[in-house]
């Protein structure tokens, strides 16, 4: 696609960016008072409300950190809105390519009488004002406007590349049928196609919008995604179909029973000796106690993402293996130890 | 900074100023508007092109620069006592 952002939304999406990386300079700082003031990541609490009620008021006494938060809060209330004006000033140049992409060679099946789960409904991920589907081209807004021009800079301009590292490393050399599950707007997707570029590649979601920016991806690129709107725990797909379920970055949006729910479905759907591969944010086991803290104040506590904990204390693996699963690994890739990824295989014969 | 300058019942008064800068504020861009119109009427540029200029490596390093300095001012502002 071709566009050129106008003045206005140019100008306001990068301050809204800019804000964001020079407000994180005042991490380092707010960290080193957070030492100076006696916090001790090896005699903090591991329970997470104690953690919080040990460390929060530490850190909010100090200024500075409450203008950090300040910034974060204005940048994630403000992020979905930036991006939407800044879309309405290019509406009329780019309208007519979103409608075109429309067409071509992947297929797009909405569900005819979706109930959504009680999580979904209704609520704005990460605060991104209206929800997934709160625009009439919010796959473009929310995959295009700001991943691409808010969301991959504060990255190092990695975001990519992490998603593409979780198909990377399924252990699976040419699976012939694979489902991304959760695709949002179909940038997962995009790394399972250049890892797998032979497989015949299906994905879900639940949001209409996000998968008719998937479907336009797709379409540009000539892949024969199939795309269907369904809840990965109620996908509505025969049995063992597939060689490699997979998902990114969305089991810390939704609550563990529906992760459950999630794994028994991909257990279902996987042709025996098939592989689930699930990646996500880093599990709180990985951190010590003031940067697991830290994830919690500013995902759980003000980041808008209210089942970031429960995700992150839970054992994936453990969870695997009680959906049916004969073995399952659950760690983070390479020095940072991010994205954390599930590797469950199903066994060869089903018992 | 030993004693605090404002208080929590100064919140009112600094809600109004808000409002105030707001207004100013919408007096510049009025302005900026103006004078893109008074351009484009003179023949010197021509309608949107404000909107569609896409500044050069030279003009975006220079945008960012004086982006910054404006939130670290600001930001210095907000937490640094004086």
């Amino acid at each position: 696609m071709n566009y050129l952002l106008h003045q206005r939304g140019r100008a306001s999406i990068a301050f809204l960016s800019d804000l964001r990386g020079l407000s994180d300079r005042f991490e380092a700082r707010t960290d080193q008072r957070a030492r100076e003031a006696g916090i001790d990541p090896e005699n903090l609490p591991d329970d997470p409300e104690q953690l919080q009620a040990v460390v929060a008021p530490v850190l909010e006494a100090d200024p500075e950190f409450r203008v950090l938060r300040m910034c974060r809060d204005w940048t994630l209330e403000q992020h979905g809105k930036v991006a939407m004006d800044a879309f309405e000033e290019i509406r009329d140049e780019v309208e007519p390519q979103l409608q075109a992409l429309q067409k071509g060679t992947a297929t797009l099946s909405y569900a005819d009488e979706l109930q959504p789960p009680e999580y979904w409904e209704g609520f704005e991920f990460h605060k991104s004002t209206g929800g997934w589907d709160g625009h009439d081209y919010m796959g473009f807004v929310h995959g295009e406007l700001i991943h691409r021009h808010m969301v991959n800079p504060s990255f190092a301009g990695m975001i990519y590349a992490v998603r593409k590292s979780v198909a990377e490393a399924a252990p699976v050399s040419s699976p012939a049928k694979i489902l991304d599950v959760g695709c949002c707007s179909g940038q997962y997707t995009q790394g399972i196609a250049e890892v797998f570029p032979d497989s015949e590649l299906w994905a879900c979601d639940l949001s209409a919008r996000q998968l008719e920016q998937a479907q336009r991806y797709a379409n540009e690129h000539g892949l024969n995604w199939k795309l269907f709107q369904a809840a990965g725990e109620d996908l509505g797909l025969d049995d063992e179909q597939f060689d490699l379920v997979t998902s990114y970055a969305m089991f810390h949006e939704i609550p563990i029973s529906a992760s459950r729910a999630n794994l028994q479905e991909y257990w279902r759907v996987l042709k025996p000796g098939g592989y689930a591969v699930v990646g996500d944010v880093k599990a709180y086991h990985a951190y010590d106690n003031y940067d697991r803290w830290k994830a919690d104040y500013w995902n759980q506590v003000h980041g808008g993402d209210p089942f970031w904990r429960e995700y992150a204390a839970t054992d994936l693996a453990e969870l695997a293996l009680q959906a049916g699963f004969a073995e399952a690994t659950w760690q983070g890739l390479g020095e940072r130890q991010y994205p954390f990824v599930l590797i469950a295989k199903k066994g060869n014969a089903n018992v | 900074m030993s004693e605090h300058n404002l208080r929590a019942d100064d919140l009112d008064r600094l809600g109004q100023a808000l409002i105030t800068l707001t207004k100013e504020l919408w007096v510049v861009k009025d302005r900026v508007r103006i004078l893109e119109a008074t351009l484009a009427e003179a023949g010197v540029m021509v309608p949107d092109a404000v909107d569609r200029f896409q500044p050069g490596a030279e003009l975006s390093e220079s945008l960012s620069a004086d982006r910054a300095l404006l939130i670290e001012h600001v930001l210095g502002a907000l937490t640094t006592d004086r």
